[in-house]
This record gives structure tokens, C-alpha cells and sequence, in this order.
């Protein structure tokens, strides 16, 4: 996986962040243009371009998000177009405190709504618990279903994330 | 890109918002879900038993405005069809409709499974098989 690469770092979902921070000045400093003025034109402007890839490369990696949907389509977990099952309990849910909010909403009820977040909230909270040990392991250490597991907690992240972005 | 007028229309004057008593025979739920996007969609029917015609259609959609406004026009197509003319509405038809853009389709793809879901839902309670729908690549 090209990204890790870049930073010579073994691939995981949840990357250390001051591992990467140092990787990335180290990198920066070996790329940077400044340090570059003996080098050859076409040298420069190749190592302008590496420079450029190591920084699209440090954003995603810093986005847990956006890190587990790189790292689950190169693993061919998650391919474009295809179609996307969700567990109907899980998608009841999410319908119901849809319909919950929107209620709350349309009353006025802002405690009624407070609730409802928190509860998302504790939702959440238990959602990454119940993963925090499969994230600290390495992906090539991951099984197939783990893998599988993960991508429905992306798809599960999404909803939440989307619920909880009308957060008063 | 901006919606298209009827897209916005649907959007501020959604027809048909609302729940069917899912607890009766002749209704049908489908519960659908997009989750690259977190939208998620119901669509129930109100089926009459002799004629096998829908006579009444509502939605609930937690999503963007092109999904809203695919299950709102899908409900106001439904009402008065028989079952079977109900299986036959495509997604492509609710695009051409609503002039859809290629990035909003899928909203469009989210409302014909969710007529689907709705369908089956129905002819299960009713002693019927689910049908089995094709994959399709979209």
C-alpha cells in the first residue's frame, strides 16, 4: 500500500500519531526544495512531486475514516459500485432515531434531543470499544472476517456520524 | 450542480411523508439504506387484497434532497398500480423524471429497492415468496 510505503511504516488502521508526525518532518526536510539547491533541475521538480504525495499521504493517514476506506479498497473489501447490505436491525435503528430527532425537532424539545444524542453518542462510544483491539493490530494481521467486521463498522460510523452532525 | 426544479419541489413539498400501520397484511415495508452516504429510506404500500392494487403509499427518507425527492415522486407513482406494474418501475424512469444528475442516480437506484423491499415485505406476509432481483451494476 503505497501510503505506507511512503512513510516506511507498517500498514495499520489507526496510525501513531507522533510516529507519523516524526516521519513526516523527517521526509519533508529530505524533499523539500530548500535542501535540494545542488540537484538538478529534473531532480527537483521529481522530488517536488514525491513532496506533494507525501502530503496527500499524511492527510489521509491522519483521517481514521478516510484511512480504513483507503486501506479496505486496496484489500478489495470495498469496491466502487457495489451494492452495500446493511443489517435491517441496525438500519431500524438508525430510521427510528431519525424519526425521534425529527419529532424533538419539530417540537422544540431540546431535551428530548440532548437525549437522543447522548444516546447516539453512548452508541458510538461502544462501537469503538468493541473494536479498539482489532485496531491496534496490524492489517496484514487481520483476518479475513475482521476485515469484514471492520467495513461494517465504517458503514455503521457513517450512520452515526451523519445523525449526529444535526447535533444542536 | 444545482437540483433541477422538480427535484426542489419534491424536496420543500414532499408528497406522501408519513407511516402505514406495518403491523396490518396488506402493507408492505421496505427499509433501504445507502451507507457510503447514511441515508436511509422507508417506503411502505397499502395493498388491496382482491384487485392486488395499491391504494395508498407513504415514505419517511433521512437522506439528501435527490433521495427525497425520488421517494416522494415514486410514492405518487405507485398509488393506483397493481403490484405487478409497481415491480416494473425502474430507477432510470425516476431520473429522466427528475433529471437526476449521474452522481445523485444511486438515489434513484435507493427508491426502486425500496419499492422492491416494500413488495416483498408484502407478498411474504402473504404467503407469497420474496422475489430474488438481479444485481445490477449501477
Amino acid at each position: 500500500m503505497k501510503i505506507f510505503e511512503l512513510f516506511d511504516i507498517e500498514p495499520r488502521f489507526v496510525v501513531d500519531a507522533a510516529l507519523l508526525k516524526n516521519k513526516w518532518l523527517q521526509l519533508s526536510k529530505q524533499y523539500h526544495p530548500d535542501y535540494l539547491q545542488q540537484a538538478t533541475e529534473w531532480e527537483q521538480a521529481d522530488a517536488l512531486q514525491t513532496l506533494a504525495e507525501i502530503n496527500k499521504a499524511y492527510k489521509l493517514l491522519q483521517n481514521k475514516t478516510q484511512l480504513i476506506e483507503y486501506i479496505l479498497s486496496e484489500k478489495g473489501i470495498i469496491q466502487a459500485g457495489e451494492k452495500q447490505s446493511i443489517e435491517p436491525q441496525f438500519l431500524a435503528s438508525v430510521m427510528d432515531a431519525n424519526e425521534q430527532l425529527a419529532d424533538a425537532e419539530f417540537e422544540g424539545d431540546t431535551a428530548a434531543q440532548q437525549e437522543i444524542f447522548s444516546e447516539l453518542e453512548q452508541t458510538n462510544h461502544e462501537l469503538e470499544t468493541s473494536m479498539a483491539a482489532i485496531f491496534k493490530k496490524t492489517v496484514a494481521s487481520c483476518t479475513q472476517e475482521e476485515l469484514l467486521q471492520i467495513k461494517q463498522y465504517l458503514f455503521h460510523k457513517k450512520y452515526l456520524a451523519r445523525i449526529l452532525e444535526r447535533k444542536i | 450542480m444545482a437540483y433541477s426544479e422538480k427535484v426542489i419541489d419534491h424536496y420543500s413539498n414532499p408528497k406522501n411523508v408519513g407511516t402505514l400501520d406495518k403491523s396490518k397484511t396488506n402493507v408492505g415495508t421496505g427499509l433501504v439504506g445507502a451507507p457510503e452516504c447514511g441515508d436511509v429510506m422507508r417506503l411502505q404500500i397499502e395493498v388491496d387484497e382482491t384487485t392486488h392494487t395499491i391504494t395508498d403509499a407513504k415514505f419517511k427518507t433521512f437522506g439528501c434532497g435527490s433521495a427525497i425527492a425520488s421517494s416522494s415522486l415514486a410514492t405518487e407513482w405507485l398509488k393506483g398500480k397493481t403490484v405487478d406494474q409497481a415491480l416494473a418501475i425502474d430507477n432510470m424512469e425516476l431520473v429522466e423524471e427528475l433529471n437526476l444528475p449521474p452522481v445523485k442516480i444511486h438515489c434513484s437506484v435507493l427508491a426502486e429497492d425500496a419499492i422492491k423491499a416494500a413488495i416483498n415485505d408484502y407478498r411474504v406476509k402473504n404467503g407469497m415468496d420474496a422475489l430474488v432481483f438481479e444485481e445490477r451494476i449501477h
